[in-house]
């Protein structure tokens, strides 16, 4: 049996007209129309391009809500295995719309989405990690090789084929990595990409990134007496058994554990499960990581008010920078709802 | 300096009466080959294991990769000041059984102390990601004393060590007598100066100043290191010794000593050598923990990249996290410096690929050549038909996924764990791409 795909396209594509029908109400066609014809006959039998959700650009750009409604009936309708929209080429209004519907179609059914745009389209940016967008032409005059190109793609997302890289499958990256083999070991490619740089020839660098945002320090707390301060740590503490079994290195979690009632950390109720140092000291006493006992002491002198009532971990080595940094977002939103007023973070 | 390199090409290990290679066949005498290792107070007993490409063979963990290699002229020494004579590294004549290794691992480590998580399959998805998994394997499995393991983990560490490197002294220098398969001369004849001089910076780990994270003539460099000046020959003739002691959860981006004896960079540049390029030297370059040593580091580095006359150089590090900023440290000094930069990294990209892959960058760095996104999950058989390490250091490279189906008799683990994977000295031909 074909794979079901359902075609976005506007009323211009349609043949419905052009900028004097852009307020061309959502009207879901069976079959194949406009550009999906050929990309039909490109599918090559192995898929079926089952309805066509036509929409004025203009329209789709006053009425996002009720077109993407209408799109959602269409879907549920035709369920389909994959969206395609466009190709919309440079269009601004028409690229936008694209986008909105493969991402609408991947968050209501779970489906692929493949449209065509060229580089400087303004939708590419916005909608690059919502699905395939295939790199076309500036204008309709590329349409023969932009159509055979979504098609290909859509048949290998519709078959589950492995997919090669963004730049092989001529599509805009989604901006995720993936791991490859490549010919050439990497310090055969090293030393190929700094002959290149020397010599002034053209070298493409296989990452770049953007330069990580700093973060300003937050100001001093004025007066200790009356401050609640949190205990927090990178260091792998957690009670005995690592009951949310956060991991020794990579760490996807981190874990809250209380410390109400207790004057101190006790060696073998809590331990560390870091995975990058000889944690032999901390297991002698935890209170080496988190220094609940000399807190404790501050407290009761009065030099700090409180002791917040639960201590922050998770393990620092080998984690991603995505993850940390959700995991201090996070944490620092519990803080705050607690009305923390500082925090003392040992790292390892 | 001239090193001469004769290398005998292994294609099969077999145990035998006597240690020899004959027609590619490396035989070990079991015996012989442990009485080699030494005894220390930190193992009970060594023991000695084969592990063939191919065969249904888990190692874990991974504590050292070496090249059994030795000397064959007076001149020179190998290891020199650990194993071998104090003596300069890099000259005469030095043997290599290419296509094996020396693998250590450990045993007996019941509270799982050690906590080092790399491993090897020799068959199996895994093994596609490690050079490791293709060569012929003499296994040491050192069973520890749970007592000194507790209390002395470093002393373990270190007869692990002094075992690793004795026996792959031991197997080359039993197989000296053979024809050599081929010969390769290192030295650097006077080039012509038009062409662009270029340096390596090898950043290696040097994370606490009590741990030996790796050795330059046998001296404990890590952290007490200045950045020097290496001829390549010393690096590839055993002057430098890495190992991966305990608490090193993260096994495919460090420095196993095979990759410093085999580093495709230095051998790439010793072939452009009067070609394309001009090859000045190695400078070493310790990663430490502490801001102030951090910039002291790339300042020397920098310095003696200028003083050598560089345009150019490929840095490579050990790690990631502290030491990204190493390296950024680096590039900026250099590029300032007018020195073109090229870094070999490998990336934290998360286990969907999303995260940015280093934990700093500068505008400065536009040249990087990755070798891969060590967060990728990897679905790998349970157990494998041969275990040789610590079974409790299964549950360290073993991860969970809520968003992952795994087939019944797999798990799931991440490419981390895999030793030497994602090797940032080049030797593998992994690299991650936008997708």
């Amino acid at each position: 049996m074909a794979y079901r795909a359902l075609h976005y396209i506007n009323q211009f594509f349609a043949g419905i007209g052009g900028e004097d029908a852009a307020g061309f109400a959502p009207e879901t066609r069976t079959g194949a129309l406009g550009p999906g014809v050929q990309l039909q006959a490109y599918f090559g039998g192995e898929a079926e391009i089952s309805a066509t959700f036509i929409c004025g650009d203009n329209y789709f750009a006053t009425n996002r809500d009720e077109s993407l409604a209408l799109l959602a009936v269409a879907l549920e309708q035709c369920k389909p295995d994959l969206i395609i929209a466009g190709p919309s080429f440079y269009a601004g209004r028409y690229g936008f719309a694209c986008g909105h519907a493969i991402r609408e179609a991947g968050r209501l059914l779970g489906i692929p989405g493949v449209a065509g745009m060229s580089e400087d389209s303004p939708a590419v940016e916005m909608f690059r990690e919502d699905g395939f967008i295939v790199s076309t032409g500036a204008s309709a005059r590329s349409m023969k090789s932009a159509l055979e190109r979504m098609a290909s793609l859509a048949k290998k997302l519709l078959k589950g084929e492995q997919l090669g890289t963004a730049e092989g499958e001529g599509y805009f990256h989604r901006r995720k990595r993936a791991n490859f083999f490549m010919e050439k070991n990497g310090g055969e490619r090293a030393v190929d990409m700094l002959l290149a740089k020397i010599t002034g020839e053209a070298f493409v660098s296989e990452y770049t990134q953007r330069i990580p945002e700093k973060a300003a320090p937050a100001p001093r707390v004025a007066d200790l007496t009356g401050a609640t301060i949190a205990l927090l740590n990178t260091g792998g503490l957690v009670p005995a058994g690592n009951p949310d079994r956060i991991e020794g290195s990579a760490a996807t979690k981190f874990g809250v554990y209380p410390l109400e009632g207790l004057s101190e950390l006790e060696a073998g109720k809590v331990v560390s499960v870091h995975g990058g140092y000889d944690t032999t000291f901390c297991d002698e006493n935890p209170n080496r990581i988190v220094p609940l006992d000399v807190m404790r002491e501050l407290e009761r002198e009065g030099i700090i008010g409180k002791i917040h009532d639960f201590y922050y971990s998770t393990v620092g080595t080998g984690a991603s920078t995505s993850n940390a940094e959700a995991f201090g977002r996070d944490i620092a939103l519990i803080l705050n709802n607690a009305h923390v007023d500082a925090a003392i973070m040992v790292s390892t | 300096m001239r090193l001469s390199l004769l290398t005998l090409n292994i294609r099969g290990m077999e145990w035998g009466n006597t240690t020899e290679v004959r027609n590619g066949i490396l035989r070990v005498c079991r015996d012989e080959a442990l009485a080699a290792c030494g005894s220390y107070p930190g193992v009970d007993i060594f023991s000695l294991h084969i592990a063939r490409p191919g065969e249904s063979v888990r190692i874990l963990p991974v504590k050292m990769v070496a090249e059994p290699r030795c000397k064959l002229s007076r001149e020179g020494s190998m290891f020199p000041g650990i194993v071998g004579e104090m003596k300069q590294a890099g000259v005469g004549i030095t043997l290599a059984l290419k296509g094996s290794a020396v693998v250590v691992t450990e045993s007996g480590d019941e509270d799982l102390i050690c906590r080092t998580g790399g491993f090897i399959d020799m068959s199996g998805p895994a093994s596609a990601y490690t050079h490791y998994s293709k060569i012929f394997n003499l296994v040491l499995n050192a069973r520890v004393n749970r007592e000194m393991q507790k209390e002395e983990t470093q002393a373990v560490d270190e007869a692990c060590r002094l075992a690793g490197l004795k026996l792959a002294v031991y197997v080359a220098e039993k197989c000296a007598g053979a024809a050599p398969d081929s010969e390769k001369i290192y030295e650097l004849p006077d080039a012509d100066p038009s062409l662009p001089g270029v340096v390596y910076v090898m950043q290696l780990l040097a994370q606490n100043p009590i741990v030996e994270d790796f050795s330059l003539y046998g001296q404990m460099a890590g952290s007490t290191m200045i950045p020097t000046i290496l001829h390549p020959n010393e690096l590839l003739d055993g002057a430098v010794v890495n190992f991966i002691g305990s608490h090193c959860a993260v096994c495919s981006d460090k420095q196993y000593l095979y990759d410093i004896q085999n580093s495709p960079v230095i051998e790439d540049f010793f072939k452009r050598h009067g070609h394309t390029l001009r090859f000045l030297g190695v400078i070493l370059h310790n990663e430490v923990v502490t801001l102030q040593g951090k910039i002291r580091s790339g300042v020397i580095t920098a310095k003696l990249a200028k003083m050598l006359g560089a345009d150019g150089a490929v840095l490579c590090t050990e790690g990631h996290g502290n030491p990204d900023e190493d390296i950024m440290l680096n590039v900026k000094n250099l590029e300032a410096d007018g020195v073109r930069t090229v870094i070999i990294s490998d990336e934290l990209g998360g286990r969907d690929g999303k995260s940015p892959g280093l934990a700093d960058w500068v505008p400065e760095c536009d040249a990087m050549v990755s070798v891969g996104n060590t967060h990728e999950l990897l679905e790998i058989p349970e157990a494998m038909a041969t275990f040789i390490g610590n079974e409790r250091s299964g549950e360290i490279i073993r991860v969970t996924d809520p968003g992952r189906i795994v087939m019944s008799g797999n798990i799931l683990t991440q490419l981390n764990y895999v030793a030497g994977s994602c090797a940032q000295g080049g030797l593998g031909h992994l690299s991650a791409r936008w997708i």
